[in-house]
């Protein structure tokens, strides 16, 4: 689940940064506005963490509103010291799905986004599954047939990619993106690998190559 | 408006008595003078009418002195006992009442001549009385009219001026009512406007069809609104800065933590530990830069200036320093006037200083030059603290000085409050702070003592 976290202070992008990585998350940072418009129109993300007060021209407002006039749906979550309604307000109607006042806990932080990207998916539970296999974001754990699995923090994050995207083929380089962030340079056979063992622990059949193209979770149109 | 307060008067009821005083007053003036010269007039008309009858009787009885009846019935001459009269004739020392009304007596009318007036049975008279010399001796002619007769006449011509103004009295009473109550309405409608504002609504109130009367009152409200819409924005930016101020610290203090706690590799637990106390040691900074904002508020600072000497307290605030420059590789000098002493609050001024070398040291990038220059210019003397650094543009410079105000190129580093703090020890001293571009490119903040 790749993020843009969009944060001028270096200590709190930090902090944040880390701890969703902790979470399971994959997190690019962008450290002002350009930067952080630079990075949504050249790539895909499941959820933005944007800060409101940014140095430069651009501040987070002007951010959002530049996003969805382009017609960008990523959910977007507002992390502000504004706390009055009316910050709340303009954050919620100039388009953000969701908005936390600082200081706030990473937990919160890390759940209300996982539960942006179930929404933006358009999925009722919070588990996700397939067949015998299922998945749980927030606990970080999977199961097969009951019994419960290992998976390495990477191999989580693919298996939670493909089953998000269940009955869609993605490319190799669509994993890659979403498992690895700007500061992660992968081997150039990485997600052969990780596909690899996700099929040894959880069956062949599971994961479909679909040659040519990529890999998908179920029957793909 | 539930508050009691101390009745003010009716600006309606005021003016409604007022008019209403003033028209009733100079109606009865109007009325007065009608009574009076409507009995002025009906005086000249009964008099003329008094000597024409009197002609009238004498020029019957010269002509028939003998076959005149003796008295004569009301119904001879018209009139009822409002009118009487005699004719008589003196001769030989002794007069003769040769005829008179029915009503009269038989004793003389009048002993005067001409016209005269008094009181006959309980009333009051008028009376004329005309001589004539004929051939066969004086004739008198006396008559009397009652009084009564005149003033009838002047109260009914008044009362017919009277009534309809009396009545007309509640009709304009109620017209300048509703006419006064009228033109109030414009009053009521910006009481309306104020009243019925949500609290936060500071906008000016647009009353194009105000009467000039009323615009004044529109003018300084509008203005009041705009007066205090302009504080409370400041008010608002200030809190706005200060809450990111003080919550992004706090934030990245639980946020480093919480990664601490649950980092698995201990390297990872020693980076965001280590990350914890470099919060911990920002908001020290920002607490004590509070702190120090705080105590130069005029009240909390009793006044002690004493001599100080500009060079030595430059030497000083740059030794405290000289670590964090030589870090980053920078050159930091000292130069001008050996002695350059001012009156002022030590302390203080090596906070201002201090401020602004910190500043200075933070912006300047690696292998800069800071400069800290002490000249005399007249009586002033200027402190100076020049960089290489990216300096502030222009049109950021005022904003620089407001109280947690960072500008665009400001990353992360210091808390906006730097500036506002030497702006205020400046003011305190009486010192002008102005920001400028150094030679270098960079900033050059400087302070003017005295001149």
């Amino acid at each position: 689940m790749r993020l843009l976290l969009v944060e001028d202070d270096p200590l709190l992008g930090d902090g944040i940064e880390a701890g969703l990585c902790q979470a399971g998350f994959t997190v690019d940072w962008a450290h002002d506005g350009r930067a952080a418009e630079n990075a949504l129109r050249a790539e895909e993300f499941s959820a933005v963490v944007l800060d409101l007060g940014l140095p430069g021209e651009l501040d987070g407002m002007a951010v959002l509103s530049r996003l969805r006039n382009r017609g960008q749906a990523v959910p977007v979550l507002i992390l502000t010291a504004r706390d009055t309604v009316p910050d709340k307000l303009a954050g919620l109607d100039g388009g953000a799905d969701d908005y936390l006042v600082k200081p706030f806990d990473l937990d919160e932080l890390a759940a209300r986004l996982r539960a942006l990207i179930r929404r933006s998916h358009g999925r009722p539970t919070a588990l996700l599954s397939y067949a015998e296999v299922t998945l749980d974001p927030a606990a970080r754990r999977v199961t097969a047939n009951g019994q419960p699995v290992e998976l390495s923090s990477r191999e989580f994050a693919l298996l939670e990619a493909l089953l998000e995207n269940s009955g869609r083929i993605l490319a190799r380089s669509q994993l890659e993106r979403l498992i690895y962030g700007w500061n992660e340079e992968p081997e150039s056979n990485a997600v052969e690998v990780h596909v690899h063992h996700l099929r040894r622990k959880l069956g062949a059949e599971l994961i479909r190559t679909v040659r040519g193209v990529g890999y998908t979770i179920g029957t793909a149109a | 408006m539930n508050v009691p307060r101390p009745a003010g008067y009716s600006l309606r009821r005021r003016l409604l008595w007022l008019l209403l005083t003033t028209i009733a007053l100079s109606w009865l003036a109007t009325v007065g003078a009608v009574f009076l010269r409507a009995h002025e007039m009906a005086d000249e008309l009964f008099d003329a009418q008094l000597v024409q009858m009197a002609k009238s009787l004498l020029a019957t009885v010269a002509a028939r002195p003998d076959e005149t009846p003796p008295t004569l019935e009301a119904a001879a001459y018209g009139h009822t006992q409002e009118l009487v009269f005699q004719v008589w004739r003196r001769h030989d020392g002794h007069a003769t009442l040769l005829m008179r009304s029915a009503d009269a007596p038989q004793a003389p009318l009048t002993e005067a001549e001409g016209f005269s007036e008094r009181d006959w049975g309980q009333q009051l008279w008028r009376f004329y009385s005309r001589r004539e010399q004929l051939d066969d001796g004086f004739y008198e002619v006396q008559l009397g009219q009652q009084h009564a007769v005149r003033y009838a006449l002047a109260e009914d011509a008044t009362r017919h001026i009277l009534i309809p103004l009396l009545g007309g009295l509640p009709l304009l009473a109620l017209a300048i009512w509703f006419a006064v109550g009228r033109a109030l309405r414009p009053l009521r409608t910006v009481t309306k406007a104020v009243e019925t504002r949500q609290p936060e609504a500071l906008d000016a109130l647009a009353m194009p069809q105000a009467p000039q009367e009323v615009q004044p009152l529109i003018d300084a409200l509008n203005e009041l609104f705009a007066r205090i819409r302009r504080t409370l924005d400041s008010e608002r930016q200030f809190t706005a800065n200060a809450a990111h101020e003080l919550r992004t610290p706090l934030a990245a203090l639980k946020t480093q933590a919480q990664v601490a706690l649950r980092a698995e590799a201990e390297s990872a637990r020693q980076r965001a530990l280590g990350h914890v106390i470099e919060g911990v040691d920002r908001m020290t900074r920002l607490t004590q830069q509070l702190l120090t904002l705080a105590r130069l508020d005029p009240e909390n600072m009793a006044r002690k200036h004493r001599p100080v000497e500009l060079h030595a307290l430059a030497m000083r605030v740059a030794g405290l320093l000289t670590a964090a420059a030589h870090a980053k590789n920078i050159r930091l000098s000292i130069e001008g006037a050996r002695e350059a002493t001012i009156e002022g609050n030590t302390e203080l001024l090596q906070v201002l200083l201090r401020n602004l070398l910190d500043n200075a040291i933070r912006y300047t990038p690696e292998g800069g030059a800071v400069t800290v220059s002490i000249q005399g210019e007249g009586n002033a003397l200027a402190l100076a603290v020049a960089d290489s650094g990216p300096g502030i543009p222009e049109a950021e410079r005022q904003r620089a000085l407001h109280r947690f105000e960072r500008l665009g190129n400001s990353r992360g580093e210091g808390s906006g409050l730097g500036l506002s703090i030497v702006a205020r020890i400046a003011e305190l001293h009486d010192a002008g702070f102005l920001l400028e571009q150094s030679e270098a490119g960079g900033l050059r903040a400087s302070v003017r003592f005295g001149g």
